[in-house]
């Protein structure tokens, strides 16, 4: 047995002090910045590629990446961005305009498959040595901090032109860090990139990303001392960990939403007296209390955290979330009896957690309005596949937010949009779309958005329910990590000090 | 004209290959029979990029068309088709990558388990009724009983935290397989434990063992000569399906210990509607299955003369 146990050792790596040991969560893809789409890959991708822009980890505004400078015009339809001289990739060429360019026509390409081939839908470029121009035909407010996100980062040529292996994706990068080895389902090593703009700054040596599926083990890793960070913590030992590891661990707000949706399309549930009595039955804090951690109460769609539309959204609406009186009045006010029709159904995606807020909600409906609902799970793939077909009548969803700004949530709910998933097509929510998309104030556009917000709410296509709270442990020893709603990182920006593993 | 005698072996060789194909052949429809598809995402893509990728991988053809492709590439070019979840990496890469993972594991754990299981079976039988036999009746009982998973939740509490002996996951040396092979290894000791002993307590009622012990022949040269020859015969029957289902059984103990071997391949595959990875681990796992109980058949026609030779 010892000779077998060495056969696997040798392949494998000794563990280093200087290295930072992250238990990422699900084994990457691929490491092709323009593919990818989970939060795990992308902390990934953001430490390999960098975009034209950065963001702050404090603030989330975008600072300069590879881009030096930038400017947009009036409108955001056009957007100037000039690269810095001294940006090259791990190889020592020099990135350039034309890598940017020709990346971005990739992405747009229908054969690349790119998630968000949409983000540069109808974008014309140009170049010149350093400098590339981007017209947009409708403002693109946002789109400097799309700028941050992998999707938009330049690839080289090699990876364009598919001279590299899948696996080696990354070992030619431009961001801090550049890929030492990857071994699959186990680790993807990276190692501080000496070409970078920014090198100076970068401290770490080595960060391991490693595939750690289970929460518990990412747990046990964490304790035992073997990754300085998971992003992830089972939420059954957060109260134990707040007692004993106050210091490691944290808890963050998160750009997303869990919320139902209604679907629109189906016989007993185009009521919308019927929508509004099951809206109204269900109280939120007491659903925040049975789902314990890892969650906050949701109001609206849109997530409590954009100061400006916020401020927006509290000078027109006061949202009333739960009132089983009023539930009541909306159910009798429907052509929905209780007593005389089949139950509903509400389905939902196979998890411990989701078989909780299912019941949770089974148990609201019936205790608040008499209303019966049979629950149904089905299996991650086959649910979407049934949500897609509009084969159910309340489904459990959530979205996550690609950039701070309401349309990253409410664009998904207009008429044509793959995501909408609910039969609801209204003229008057996409024209409220398209006006702030072409809106020449960033004032009207917040109010043309909390207008559409407020219709898609009031109509009860959906019910917001709660929004995601990011749960961390963060070893003592590891500094310079902020805390933010996106989970950004500033790999630069992280060191080791001697603190001791509480 | 008498038709000559085909070999016993290439009888099983072709059994085994055309198993293999009956194997693909229904993985590979009830696959493609599952709802949903390997790029529905929560985040859809765009109609022309989803139609985009599905030209790309031909699953825009017929299934049967799809699965007459699927079958040449295979039978012609050994070629498993990339995969469909790891873009740009072929399946026969993924797999070589993971197995030697699950199989290094599968038979550090069965060593585990001849090691301890055979000698303490023995020695039960010998001390039958005696504290050894009771001892290990109570021992193999609480291993057959435990779930893997629980035995590993409390082998990381015991030798990880309360010890601090060994790390509780990872892939990073040695011993942070020692663990799962443990865990892997001991339920499967425990079988093989109750059998070694039931089976040589029959041999030494049998004629031949009490006419050798007549004849004067006692101890160890008793053990070996003519207990243990017998008694093993059904042990290694049992060793050959044992064997597969260790090397192909550590699916939950890889999630556990965080493993980079073949188990989380083979069910997320099917989850992720990962066609062609998932085919191809199904195939690697009959391999192994079809491989191991023609081992064992083998060594048994080598031990015992009423079987038939498998030469």
């Amino acid at each position: 047995m010892a000779s077998l146990l060495l056969v696997v050792g040798a392949g494998s790596c000794t563990q280093d002090a200087a290295v930072l040991r992250i238990a990422n969560g699900a084994d990457p893809a691929i490491l092709d910045p323009q593919l990818a789409t989970g939060l795990a890959d992308a902390r990934i991708l953001s430490a390999l590629f960098e975009g034209l822009t950065r963001l702050d980890a404090l603030t989330l505004q975008p600072i300069p990446g590879l881009a030096e400078s930038w400017e947009s015009s009036r409108q955001s339809r056009r957007w100037v961005f000039h690269l810095r001289k001294e940006a090259k990739w791990s190889n020592g060429r020099t990135i350039t305009a034309d890598d940017i360019l020709q990346s971005w026509r990739r992405l747009q390409n229908p054969s690349t498959g790119a998630p968000y081939a949409s983000w540069l839908n109808d974008a014309a470029f140009t170049a010149s040595e350093s400098t590339l121009q981007i017209d947009f035909p409708h403002s693109a407010w946002n789109f400097a901090e799309q700028c941050a996100w992998p999707a938009l980062a330049p690839i080289p040529s090699e990876l364009r032109e598919g001279q590299v292996s899948a696996l080696a994706f990354g070992a030619i990068a431009s961001g801090p860090y550049r890929l030492a080895f990857r071994r699959l389902r186990d680790r993807v090593r990276l190692e501080r990139n000496p070409h970078y703009w920014n090198t100076t700054s970068t401290q770490i040596a080595s960060i391991d990303f490693f595939t750690v599926e289970s929460d518990t083990t990412a747990l046990n890793l964490f304790l035992a001392g073997e990754v300085d960070y998971s992003p992830r913590v089972p939420p059954l030992a957060v109260s134990a960990l707040k007692a004993k590891h106050p210091n490691s661990f944290a808890t963050t707000p998160q750009f997303a939403t869990c919320f139902l949706r209604f679907q629109t399309q189906d016989s007993t549930l185009k009521d919308p007296f019927l929508r509004q009595a099951l809206s109204l039955a269900i109280d939120p804090i007491a659903l925040i209390q049975v789902l314990g951690a890892g969650c906050r109460p949701a109001s609206r769609f849109v997530p409590p955290d954009l100061h400006d539309y916020d401020a927006s959204c509290g000078l027109k609406t006061k949202r009333q979330t739960f009132d089983p009186e009023a539930a009541l009045v909306a159910l009798k006010q429907s052509n929905y009896r209780p007593e005389e029709a089949q139950p509903l159904a509400f389905l939902f995606p196979s998890s411990p957690r989701n078989r909780i807020l299912a019941e949770f909600l089974q148990d609201q409906w019936r205790r608040n309005l008499g209303v019966e609902v049979k629950l149904a799970n089905q299996e991650w793939k086959t649910f979407l596949t049934a949500q897609r077909g509009l084969e159910y009548q309340i489904s459990r969803s959530s979205w996550v937010g690609d950039y701070l700004a309401p349309e990253t949530f409410l664009d998904i709910f207009q008429s044509q949009n793959g995501n909408n998933r609910t039969g609801w097509q209204s003229q008057a929510f996409d024209q409220l779309l398209q006006l702030a998309r072409d809106a020449t104030d960033s004032q009207m556009r917040l109010d043309l958005l909390t207008q559409a917000e407020d219709l898609l709410l009031q109509e009860h296509i959906i019910l917001p329910l709660y929004h995601d709270e990011s749960l961390e442990l963060i070893s003592p020893r590891l500094k310079g990590m902020h805390q933010n709603l996106r989970g950004w990182i500033d790999w630069s920006a992280l060191h080791f000090s001697e603190a001791s593993h509480d | 004209m008498t038709r000559p005698k085909s070999s016993p072996f290439l009888r099983r060789l072709g059994a085994f290959l055309l198993t293999l194909l009956v194997v693909h052949a229904a993985s590979f429809f009830l696959l493609h029979a599952a709802r949903g598809g390997p790029f529905d995402a929560e985040r859809q893509l765009s109609p022309e990029v989803e139609q985009a990728l599905l030209a790309q991988y031909h699953l825009d053809e017929p299934v049967h068309q799809q699965y007459l492709r699927a079958l040449q590439d295979l039978v012609f070019h050994f070629d498993l088709g990339p995969s469909l979840r790891y873009r740009g990496t072929d399946v026969s890469t993924l797999l070589a990558q993971s197995a030697p993972v699950s199989l290094a594991l599968g038979a550090s754990a069965l060593v585990i388990a001849l090691v301890f299981g055979i000698p303490l079976g023995l020695w039960a039988a010998l001390r039958r009724n005696q504290w050894p036999d009771r001892g290990l009746g109570i021992l193999t009982s609480i291993f057959l009983a435990l779930p893997n998973f629980v035995l590993a939740g409390l082998a990381i509490s015991l030798f990880s935290f309360s010890l601090g002996l060994l790390p509780p996951a990872g892939a990073s040396s040695a011993l942070h397989y020692i663990l799962p092979a443990f865990c892997l290894g001991l339920p499967c000791a425990a079988q093989l434990a109750r059998l070694t002993r039931t089976t040589t307590l029959e041999t030494l009622h049998c004629p031949a063992v009490q006419a050798a012990r007549a004849r004067g022949v006692h101890g160890l040269p008793l053990l070996s000569r003519h207990v243990l020859q017998r008694a093993l015969i059904p042990v290694l029957a049992f060793l050959g399906p044992a064997a597969a289902g260790i090397l192909t059984g550590s699916l939950v103990l890889e999630q556990v210990f965080a493993l980079p071997g073949m188990g989380a391949h083979f069910v997320q595959a099917a989850l992720n509607r990962d066609y062609t990875l998932a085919l191809g681990a199904t195939l690697l796992y009959t391999a192994v299955l079809g491989l191991t109980t023609l081992l064992a058949d083998w060594g048994i026609s080598r031990f015992d003369p009423r079987a038939e030779a498998l030469s």
